[in-house]
């Protein structure tokens, strides 16, 4: 044991002065920083205005005309588009010359009129067509037509000798709030925030898997091409060697993770309190939760991010990230031992790989459905449990589900890293010779 | 006494024997030469000493007993793929190496300090490795082999690779330690490069022990009473009795060079008497087989 906390103390000693690790933990909250800012910075800049030309040939269609603004009709700027009538006498044409000739305008709306004198609807909204300068955006497009379905409707009930005023009454919005029963109180239920906070902490483990268990095997590749590896052999056994490697940049990572952690809250305290000037007292948050009054947006979010058990999420964080590491950066020693540089690591890489792709590929769809089949195995089988069981936490919670998942992680890590030593120590030893899957099987087989 | 016994060691690899049925006795204070051709288990026997590996069958006992875990104190091994990490400064290596073979942090570098000195190489403590030249880390290679004064050294290929001034001052400090009692074993297919300072060898070839003892008796075995004669002034035909054999016979410019095999094991006297009538004897030599004979010779015999 003496001689692990040695080799780890060299490996971490060594890795956290490296320039490289300042740079990276300076760099990631920044990151992580700007990764919220920028969304919010450019919501509140706004986009650009679509301005789009109506030609409606029919007349009957009530697109309102951005030029009416001087005339105190509020121009239509949902989704960013304005809308020009042109005269319902213009050549489709001239229209359409109209548009080519100046790049302020983004598309045209040509809608043409029935042959017959009695408008029809259906058939006008058939043949309409939008012309754009280019591709038009699928928003624009939808945008438009959402707009024609819902003025075709209000026209057909007109017709009916619906009164304009109960249909304006019946439009009624509705914007349910969920509550969650969940631990018996009633909590305003917080699915998005669940959602991000899972995929974040799966997403990280994954990154992190990758990040580190790369280093554990270009240490192990650099040991074998220096030629200290039988050096150092003579004095620790190959297991203490290896796992003394495995544990000092687990160290590394865990040391980084921490001052991410702490420098982004930080960082993401700043953010909130520049963004949402009015802060949040407990007592307006007592408030808000007795109901009644106004939410904001903000504040909702900022009630349901309370919700989520980061007492249960941080720890399960920190014990799969452990797991998951450990698991995977013994593969990667082993991958490291057996071969002689890094290009001869790519045909062991793949069967890493896809695991851990797999986990990321599936965590999409454990988030629609964390209770699920899929949701359940990934979380259990312990290639993908890291990740997918950081995915399902948040929803799950502390259930049976979470203890299957870390025993199994626990027991798979043990027979792992028991693999990965018996390759390693042949490994090791093996120089300039191509090695196939055949040769490994053996190696784990050969006694002492 | 013997420091190490190996007792009908056994390896195999995946089919292929690296070492079969091998003992040894290794005298304590002796400097050994385990001797063989590339391949022929040498290397694979010392791993075995140093635990790296472990035999498939057989034990190594040392200073008495069988070899334990904690065994790996007493011995001091260079190795023949042997390096530094590339990355580290000088001091902190061989701080981190001393310690790893058991040193604690002030031992080690009292110890470092007293072999840094006597290279001279202080001035090497916070260099990086990568800065040194081949021979310098060649020197930190031998100071963190040494450095936790083990009873048993094993180098394996020493002089691969080190330029002949380093070679002459390693050769030297392991006279040194050799005095001071440790025991040294060499590894070397150069058979010639460590005659002179090995008093035991072991010649091993596919995967066997052929031959091994002290290298007096083994030269002792090995001698043919030949001998080298000169002479000087001579007639040109010589005729020797049938108790002479004559190996070799050249002539030039008043020289006469023989190579004479005495038979019945006759005194090289009564080969002065025999050969002094055509002409002045100039010189006169036993020829010494040396040990890439011995080695040639055994092979061929007992193959």
């Amino acid at each position: 044991m003496n001689k692990i906390w040695l080799i780890l103390q060299r490996e971490f000693i060594t890795r956290v002065k490296k320039k490289s690790f300042l740079i990276m933990t300076i760099l990631g909250p920044l990151l992580f920083g700007a990764i919220m800012i920028v969304p919010i910075w450019l919501a509140t800049q706004g986009e650009d205005v679509k301005h789009v030309l109506v030609l409606d040939k029919t007349g009957v269609w009530n697109f309102q005309d951005y030029k009416n603004e001087q005339l105190g009709i509020k121009p239509d700027t949902s989704n960013n588009i304005i809308t020009s009538t042109l005269p319902p006498n213009l050549a489709i044409e001239d229209a359409k010359e109209m548009l080519m000739k100046d790049d302020s305008y983004y598309a045209l709306l040509y809608i043409p009129k029935s042959g017959n004198d009695t408008p029809d609807l259906q058939y006008s909204l058939n043949l309409s067509k939008l012309y754009g300068r280019k591709d038009i955006s699928l928003g624009v497009q939808s945008h438009l037509e959402r707009k024609l379905e819902k003025s075709a409707s209000e026209m057909v009930l007109l017709d009916a000798g619906v009164s304009f005023a109960e249909i304006e009454s019946s439009k009624i919005n509705v914007d349910i709030n969920t509550i969650s029963m969940e631990s018996g109180d009633e909590k305003a239920s917080a699915t998005p925030i669940k959602m991000a906070v899972g995929y974040i902490a799966g997403f990280a483990i994954y990154l992190f898997i990758f990040l580190y268990g790369a280093q554990v095997m270009r240490g192990i590749l650099e040991e074998k091409t220096s030629r200290i590896v039988e050096v150092m052999i003579s004095s620790v056994k190959p297991f203490e060697l290896m796992m003394g490697k495995i544990l000092g940049i687990c160290s590394v990572a865990l040391l980084q993770i921490v001052i991410w952690v702490s420098l982004s809250a930080v960082i993401s305290m700043f953010v909130g309190n520049m963004f949402f000037e009015d802060g949040f007292s407990p007592d307006a948050v007592a408030q808000i939760e007795a109901g009644g009054q106004e939410v904001s947006n903000a504040q909702e979010a900022f009630i349901a991010f309370q919700s989520v058990d980061f007492a249960l999420i941080i720890p399960a964080f920190v014990f799969f990230f452990l797991g998951g590491y450990l698991l995977y950066a013994s593969f990667f020693a082993a991958i490291g031992s057996a071969a002689d540089s890094e290009t001869d690591t790519q045909q062991f890489m793949l069967p890493i790989t896809i695991p851990l792709v797999v986990a990321i590929m599936v965590a999409t769809k454990v988030i629609d459905d964390p209770e699920g089949p899929l949701a359940f195995w990934f979380s259990i089988i312990p290639l993908t449990s890291p990740i997918v069981m950081m995915v399902r936490l948040p929803f799950i919670g502390l259930t049976p589900d979470l203890f299957i998942s870390m025993a199994a992680l626990i027991a798979f890590f043990i027979f792992s890293v028991w693999i990965a030593s018996r390759v390693y120590r042949v490994g090791i030893l093996m120089y300039g010779k191509k090695v196939s899957y055949k040769e490994i099987i053996k190696w784990i087989r050969y006694k002492g | 006494m013997n420091i190490l016994e190996a007792r009908n060691i056994t390896k195999t690899y995946d089919g292929h024997t690296a070492l079969s049925d091998l003992s040894l006795d290794i005298p304590q204070g002796s400097v050994y030469g385990l001797l063989g051709p590339n391949g022929a288990g040498k290397t694979s026997f010392i791993r075995i000493i140093n635990q790296i590996t472990a035999p498939d069958s057989g034990e190594i006992i040392l200073n008495g007993s069988p070899l334990q875990r904690d065994d790996i104190y007493t011995i001091g091994y260079l190795p023949e793929e042997r390096g530094l990490y590339k990355k580290m400064k000088v001091g902190e290596q061989a701080m981190y190496l001393a310690m790893l073979k058991g040193l604690s942090a002030s031992e080690a570098k009292a110890k470092l300090k007293h072999w840094f000195e006597k290279f001279e190489i202080q001035g090497w403590w916070n260099k990086k490795v990568e800065e040194l030249s081949k021979g310098m880390a060649q020197k930190i290679q031998f100071i963190v082999t040494v450095v936790h004064d083990p009873k048993l050294l094993i180098f394996d290929e020493p002089f691969s690779g080190f330029d002949p001034i380093n070679t002459e001052l390693i050769k030297q400090e392991i006279k040194n330690l050799n005095e001071n009692g440790a025991t040294i074993i060499f590894s070397t297919h150069r058979m010639e490069s460590v005659e002179e300072i090995c008093n035991h060898i072991a010649l091993i070839n596919q995967s066997k022990k052929v031959l091994e003892g002290s290298v007096k008796e083994i030269k002792e075995k090995y001698r043919s009473n030949t001998f080298k004669v000169e002479l000087h002034n001579t007639k040109n035909s010589i005729k020797l009795s049938d108790a002479f054999e004559v190996l070799e016979n050249t002539h030039s410019s008043g020289y006469l060079n023989l190579k004479v095999k005495l038979k019945d094991g006759d005194s090289p006297n009564r080969l002065v008497q025999e050969v002094s009538p055509f002409g002045d004897i100039y010189h006169l030599e036993e020829v010494i087989p040396t040990v890439n004979d011995i080695f040639i010779k055994t092979v061929e015999t007992t193959v």
